[in-house]
């Protein structure tokens, strides 16, 4: 950031910084919450300001700066106008991400290593996951989602966005809208973030306009998260008394359709109505851009029932009727039950051997007993302790944590407040991404609510007991869901974690022993407590009892958020909840876990979801991402993809971690490009291998998970590529595309082609130039004929690189005197400088430029 | 609280950790990042251990002690480990760790060093710098081919240093002094080492040798001490009071000479090896190979040529003169012979640049009116009627005839086989065979170096050999083991767009000519050509060294464990850290592309209460060490710099040179 920039932004007013701090407070563990208020400001963080806030609080420049730029959510520079978001998540990555966005950065004219426009309208910004990964590959300017994105829409969408944002009203009307009342009929729109995301709320205005317009006896209800995000958004109309209808795939201009035909009006319009809400009944396609088919769904049809029918609900339980912000609803289902029957009845011992007995074991991905851990922290001696919620959930295509902080925030909330009465702590932290806004605000408003109505606060349900509890909003760091560097975090710090033992347990926030449990574990505890260990335990398999949720994507018909039952096999999963693959395409493997997972393939599908039977396989539970992938999906692309993500993840702490997972993305860079060694899988095996044993903590402990997985069960296709060959036709590299003899001669793929690589003359067959192709795939895309075939990259030199330039061979003679001139030179550091000894050049590495033999001074390098 | 490190059970105390508990017992665990008395920083990884019933590799300097554990320090698993780090680091560690001088210098010469005292005005230490290796600084300054100045990093700039010349320069110097420097001597060992051959190479083992405190008796069948620098070597080049002077520190340091002492005539292997620990045979390459052509006969050797004039004998020349062959006899023989008052002298070389005689005695032989050829294969030779002799060569794929009052053949050199033979010894097609590493021949005590070993080695190769050899006689002599010197030391270097980052902003300076006499009046004489800088030039000189060293080159801890772990520093290929230099510091130091990011000066800078101090900026593999607010280094270290420069464990951050 250049100091004259930042000095001429007009808008900064350094008094700002005053009320910043005061409003956030001066101490140091509150940098994160400074920065991220100068950023609602500025949306960046100035240098001056950053300066003025060193002067008004503890916060060293050392300690600002180091946070400031280790945390992504931070930005260093001005912003252009709107930023597009463009989702990198798995389901989003194997559905072609890559190539949006390469599409943005064309089609914006993005210089090389900046992320805005010249004219500073458009900031592209790569996010881990929109979580709408059934809609993939998706986008989000502003806050409007654009899904099923190809790279020849990218232009249309970026018009599309500009118009709406010139026509976006200034405000919007308040309407008045019915009390609720038992026995009105209610239709219930979901509104979790994914729902959202693909427009749920304007639904759901325009359902409050039509009822509004048509005077029908009807309330609108939000429910949290279904889990069919497969079907977003979500429309269900229950009249009491009749069978309850679900429309799926709804968009505003839906609205008035469905309450015509549920809530008939009387008078001119009748009619009209009715003719419109016979459109509903058939398969509608979409003209425009979006090619969302609506129509409504049943639960007794067959697919619905499939989905839902796998799935037991207990930490998602009432899920898709219960409105996630009212209170009352959630006391009326059991709510806060559980709370009161521990502070009433049972000892702290007592609910430990509860939960100890129904065999919980942490769901945020390593399966720690909860019970054990409970227990550690009851018995460590210490006037303070914490409770903390682990709510940062980094996973790409994993999505769990945050529908359950949307739509169950009191039963986290219950879960969370049992956990401390049974440790003897007062004072608990939910820990959220800044990046899921909707689960920060329900969860702070349930909160109040809580502190309200008792449930919180300094006199619990009037036992006498305190309990606080507040949230802490994460900036953008996945390595902080590792709980020591999750303390770090809340202390203000870079989220750089550090060795276990001493376990936070004992050892935690501020030296005081804390316990850490993942969103889900606590959300499971209430069902727990009010339906008894047993019941809880009589689920799943032997060593791991109870439900676990999934966030199920990918190349699955339907996605979505399930929870299911443990000990379901992944193959029950795939093809019974999630209907199988989606299109023509061969179930080829599951990635179960995310970026700390490990690839299971189709021939092990029957592995049940266990927490040892998974790691037996070279998996891991994880957090609950599983994304399915399918035959056109590499297995190379994959591992390379999740040490992407891990590795700009990394929080450059130890050695292994830091340097070790680049080289594995530098060897799968090179199998991916054709320019890979002959060792390179024995080196890339080797160097997970120690990368896993030796790393600090859990995220370079498991980076290199999909690696090894995908090395077991994949090797062909591994081998394949040290060849020059992606039997998927996913590498860029290593494929070209063809055009069949099933060319119509349309013209139409050279007319899309970014690149003018398509000779095309009208009527014959065209022709595509390897040299000039990008490889984006617009032509496979927009061919009516499906005339363009994936073929395998002619054998290049220029373009493969070094390996395949078929020269001369240099060798060195006796006549070298050790001077290591050659090997100072060597632009392929092929020559290893062994002073006073031959040298040798390693073949492999060897350019073949003859740089050596022209600098050799003693005539000792020979050229065959 | 016990606990078992490497198989030692010990009490412990549960606040201590592995580390501590380790070096209590005097079990070694190396460390990078840990710094005493300070929490751990856990970041270079290099002090894994393995503990019993943990499936992961844990970290010494962290894991607190519990009882009954049982830890592995040395175990192959962990051995691997750390040097799977060390490669790790050291395939994004960027930056020089030798000069490329030093490297290219068979010798080993530290050439940044002592052209840095130079500059400061230490002439003495910087001749105590070379003697370090070299026993004949005065001569190899001007007789050396000079691969330094090749591979000097100004040289792409303008022109490379004159680092032959500067090292001459302080030897030139101490000669005017009233005590020549004498190097230390360690104590006598009572081992005596025969030495045959007084050329460079014996005599720079013996000036090693007897460094050492053995005793040395040199033997060699000419009358006086010298070899080829005496030999072949002109007086305009070498005038005989400075190779005499060096020669003398050898015989100051206590050297006994056995004159006219012939090996396998007057000396017999058996009986020298009766008498010493051990003999190291420095016998050069003495024998012309003849090559043959017909007509051969007519040319003169250049080699007793040679030998003549450097007995003080003038021989008469013809006016028109040829002269064949590629070697160092080959220009030296032109450029008497000049000197003799031939009037035209042609020298048809057989080969052409690869000669590394050609790129020091070139230029010389060419501006004093020396005729050179290049790729010249002779084919025949006759004489006419009267006397003229007619040399037929192909050049390039024609005849070309030269006529000719007299032609002198400088053969090449190879040592005498017949003898190596007849002594019992294996030898390969350009000497004796040789253990390279510990210069054993094939007979138990007896030692060989220098062109003996390899035939037409240059002069500084052969000092560089004989003083390899002498430390591995010293350690036969110890009775330690030879077989495996050293392993050779890790280095990384900076290539290609590195090396334009560390010459950016470089001012050019011309580089200093010496003090040459006219062309035309060095060929009057035997004179020497070449009277080297002045004081005030060499100081000059040695000012325009660009010190590409790196400043931590004897005490980085990286490259020492690199070193003990053999880790290989070129493993990883692909992305990594551009080189950057920082100095704008007044006392220190920062090149970024060195530092391991191991947080030293962080805590460092921390504790002493910088006001801005140190912080990470970024993370992952992107993680840099700065001063926060991007302000200059000299704002974010004002206390504490030097502390952190000497704490940083590779030369990252580095005390500036004094100068």
């Amino acid at each position: 950031m250049s100091r004259e920039q930042t000095n001429t932004d007009p808008r900064i007013c350094l008094a700002e910084a005053e009320e910043i701090v005061r409003v956030a407070g001066s101490s140091r563990d509150r940098v994160i919450r400074i920065l991220q208020l100068i950023q609602q400001r500025y949306r960046y963080l100035p240098e001056p300001v950053l300066r003025r806030v060193c002067e008004l609080s503890e916060a060293t420049p050392a300690q600002i700066t180091g946070v400031a730029s280790f945390y992504s959510q931070f930005r260093h520079r001005p912003v252009g106008k709107h930023i597009i978001r463009v989702c990198h998540g798995t389901a989003c990555h194997v559905k072609g991400s890559v190539l949006i966005h390469d599409a943005l950065y064309r089609c914006l004219a993005i210089p090389e290593g900046n992320d805005t426009d010249p004219e500073g309208l458009f900031t592209v910004e790569k996010v881990a996951c929109l979580g709408c990964c059934t809609l993939a590959p998706v986008m989000q300017i502003g806050d409007i989602v654009y899904g099923h994105l190809t790279p020849d829409r990218v232009p249309h969408v970026l018009r599309d966005f500009l118009e709406q944002d010139k026509q976006r009203p200034t405000a919007r009307r308040r309407r008045p809208v019915l009390e609720r009342r038992d026995g009105v009929a209610e239709i219930r729109i979901g509104l979790g973030s994914c729902c959202v995301s693909k427009g749920s709320a304007l639904v759901k205005e325009a359902l409050e306009d039509a009822i509004t317009r048509s005077g029908a006896q009807a309330v609108v209800k939000r429910v949290g998260c279904v889990g069919m995000c497969h079907q977003t958004p979500l429309v269900e109309v229950v009249i009491p008394g009749e069978r309850p209808i679900l429309y799926a795939r709804v968009q505003p201009r839906d609205a008035k359709a469905i309450v015509a035909r549920h809530f008939p009006a009387a008078g001119v319009i009748r009619k009209l109505d009715r003719a419109v809400s016979n459109l509903l009944d058939r398969l509608v396609t979409d003209e425009a851009w979006k090619p969302v088919t609506r129509y409504s769904i049943d639960f007794r049809d067959a697919p619905v029932a499939s989905f839902l029918g796998g799935q037991v609900r207990l930490a998602t339980e009432h899920c898709g009727y219960l409105d996630p912000e009212d209170l009352d609803e959630y006391i009326r289902h059991d709510g806060f039950k559980a709370l009161s029957l521990c502070l009433d009845r049972l000892t702290p011992e007592a609910v430990i051997e509860q939960v100890r007995q129904s065999g919980l074991r942490g769901r945020g991905g390593a399966g720690f007993p909860t019970g054990a851990k409970w227990a550690t922290v009851l018995s460590a001696s210490s006037d303070v302790k914490y409770v903390i919620c682990n709510g940062d959930e980094g996973d790409p295509g994993a999505f769990m944590d945050r529908m359950i902080l949307e739509s169950f925030p009191y039963r986290v909330i219950e879960g969370m407040a049992i956990a401390a009465f049974a440790v003897g702590a007062e004072e608990g932290i939910l820990y959220i991404r800044a990046e899921y806004p909707l689960a920060v605000q329900r969860v702070q408003e349930a909160l109040e609510h809580c502190e309200e109505r008792g449930f919180l606060g300094e006199n619990v349900l009037g036992k006498g007991r305190r309990l606080r509890f507040r949230i802490f909003e994460g900036a953008g760091a996945f390595v902080c869901g590792e709980e020591t560097a999750m303390l770090a975090s809340i202390e203000g710090k870079r989220g750089m974690p550090r060795s276990r033992p001493p376990f936070p347990a004992e050892n935690g926030l501020r030296g005081k022993p804390t316990l850490i449990n993942n969103v889900e574990t606590y959300a499971l505890v209430p069902w727990i407590i009010r339906n008894g260990a047993a019941a809880f335990a009589s689920q799943g398999t032997e060593r791991s009892k109870g439900t676990k949720v999934f966030a199920l994507a990918g190349k699955v018909a339907r996605g979505g958020l399930v929870e299911v039952p443990m000990g379901i096999t992944l193959r029950q999963i795939v093809e019974g909840v999630g209907g199988g693959i989606a299109g023509a395409g061969k179930f080829k493997a599951v990635l179960v876990g995310g970026p700390s997972g490990g690839c299971v393939p189709a021939e092990l599908g029957e592995t049940p979801v266990d927490y040892e039977a998974l790691t037996s396989v070279g998996a891991m539970m994880g957090s609950g991402g599983l994304v399915v992938l399918d035959d056109s999906d590499c297995a190379v692309d994959i591992a390379r993809y999740f040490l992407q993500f891990t590795q700009s993840e990394s929080c450059g702490k130890c050695t292994f971690c830091r340097i070790g997972t680049r080289r594995m993305l530098d060897i799968l860079d090179a199998l991916c490009e054709g320019k890979a060694g002959e060792d390179a899988l024995e080196e890339l095996q080797n160097l997970a291998r120690t990368v896993k044993e030796a790393s600090l903590c859990g995220l370079g402990k498991t980076a290199p998970n999909p690696v090894l997985t995908t090395l077991r069960y994949f090797r062909a296709e591994y081998e394949a590529h040290l060849q020059g060959r992606c039997p998927a036709g996913r590498c860029k590299a290593l494929i070209a595309y063809e055009v069949t003899d099933d060319c119509i001669g349309c013209t139409l793929c050279a007319q899309n082609c970014p690149s003018g690589a398509v000779q095309a003359k009208p009527y014959e067959k065209h022709l595509i130039d390897v040299e000039k192709c990008v490889r984006c795939g617009m032509c496979r895309i927009t061919c009516p004929e499906k005339a363009i075939r994936i073929g395998n990259a002619p054998l290049k030199d220029a373009r493969t690189g070094p390996k395949r330039k078929p020269a001369t061979i240099y060798r060195i003679s006796d006549d070298c005197i050790g001077c290591t001139l050659c090997a100072q030179k060597c632009p392929a550091r092929a020559i290893k400088p062994r002073p006073c000894e031959k040298h040798e050049i390693d073949q492999e590495r060897c350019i073949r430029c003859g740089l050596c033999k022209k600098i050799c001074p003693h005539g000792a390098v020979e050229a065959k | 609280m016990r606990v078992t490190i490497d198989g030692i059970a010990t009490d412990a105390d549960p606040q201590e950790t592995v580390l501590c508990v380790a070096r209590r017992l005097g079990i070694a665990i190396p460390t990078m990042c840990y710094l005493e008395g300070m929490k751990p920083l856990e970041s270079c990884g290099i002090c894994v251990v393995e503990v019993e019933g943990r499936s992961n590799l844990l970290y010494a300097c962290a894991t607190r002690v519990a009882d009954g554990m049982n830890v592995h320090t040395n175990t192959p698993r962990v051995r691997e480990a750390r040097k799977l780090a060390l490669e790790l680091l050291l395939s994004d560690h960027r930056g020089d760790c030798l000069a490329p001088c030093e490297l290219a210098c068979p010798a080993h010469i530290d050439i940044p060093e002592f052209i840095d005292r130079i500059a400061a005005g230490q002439h003495r230490d910087a001749l105590a710098i070379i003697k370090e290796v070299v026993a004949f600084p005065g001569v190899l300054g001007r007789i050396c081919p000079r691969f330094c100045e090749l591979a000097c990093r100004r040289g792409q700039v303008d022109e490379a240093v004159s680092i032959c010349a500067l090292k001459r320069f302080p030897a030139d110097h101490d000669l005017q002094e009233a005590v020549p420097y004498l190097p230390a001597k360690q104590p006598p060992s009572g081992k005596r080492v025969a030495i045959v051959g007084a050329g460079i190479t014996g005599l720079t083992a013996a000036y090693h040798l007897l460094r050492e405190g053995h005793d040395c008796t040199i033997y060699d069948s000419a009358a006086r001490p010298g070899g080829a620098m005496r030999n072949i070597i002109g007086e305009y080049r070498l005038p005989r009071p400075a190779l005499e002077a060096e020669i003398e520190i050898v015989r100051l340091l206590g050297a006994r000479f056995q004159m006219r002492q012939t090996l396998g005539r007057d000396l017999l292997l058996h009986d020298l090896l009766r008498e010493h620990g051990a003999v190291l045979l420095a016998i050069g390459a003495t024998r012309e190979k003849q090559a043959e052509f017909p007509g051969v006969e007519h040319a003169r050797p250049a080699l007793d040529f040679l030998r003549a004039v450097s007995d003080g004998e003038r021989p008469v020349t013809g006016r028109d003169v040829v002269v064949l062959g590629s070697g160092l006899a080959a220009f030296d023989t032109a450029r008497t012979l000049l000197r003799l008052g031939a009037a035209k002298v042609t020298l048809l070389m057989d080969s052409g640049t690869s000669s590394t005689t050609f790129f020091i005695q070139k230029d010389d032989a060419v501006s004093e009116g020396v005729k050179i050829q290049t790729s010249c294969e002779p084919i025949r030779m006759e004489q006419g009627w009267d006397g003229t002799l007619r040399l037929v060569i192909r050049q390039g794929g024609k005849e070309i005839i030269c006529e000719a009052d007299m032609v002198f053949h400088a053969a090449q050199l190879e040592p005498d086989f017949e003898l190596i033979w007849s002594l019992g010894l294996d030898a390969t097609d350009r000497g004796i065979r040789v253990n390279p590493k510990t210069f054993e021949t094939s007979v138990p005590g007896v030692f060989a170096a220098g062109s003996a070993v390899k035939a037409g080695a240059p002069a500084v190769q052969c000092s560089a050999s004989a003083s390899l050899a002498a430390r591995a006689i010293s350690r036969f002599l110890r009775g330690a083991r030879i077989t495996e010197p050293r392993p050779p030391e890790v280095r990384v270097q900076n290539t290609g767009r590195d090396v334009e980052e560390l010459l950016r902003g470089v001012a050019s300076a011309p580089r200093l000519q010496t003090r040459r006499r006219r062309p035309d009046d060095a060929r009057a004489g035997f004179e020497e050509a070449d009277e080297g800088f002045s004081e005030e030039q060499a100081i000059a000189e040695a000012s325009r060294c660009l010190q590409c060293a790196c400043a931590k080159k004897r005490n980085c801890r990286l490259q020492a464990l690199a070193t003990e772990y053999q880790a290989d520093a070129t493993r990883f290929a692909g992305v990594r850290r551009p080189f950057e230099r920082d100095d704008t510091h007044p006392d220190i130091v920062y090149e970024p592309a060195k530092c391991i990011r191991c947080g030293r000066c962080l805590v460092i800078a921390e504790e002493a209460g910088e006001p801005l101090g140190l912080t990470y900026i970024g993370r992952g593999f992107q993680v840099k060490v700065a001063v926060p607010f991007n302000e200059p280094l000299r704002e974010g270290l004002r206390r504490a710099a030097i502390h952190c420069a000497d704490a940083c464990p590779t030369g990252a951050l580095a005390r500036k040179r004094r100068r």
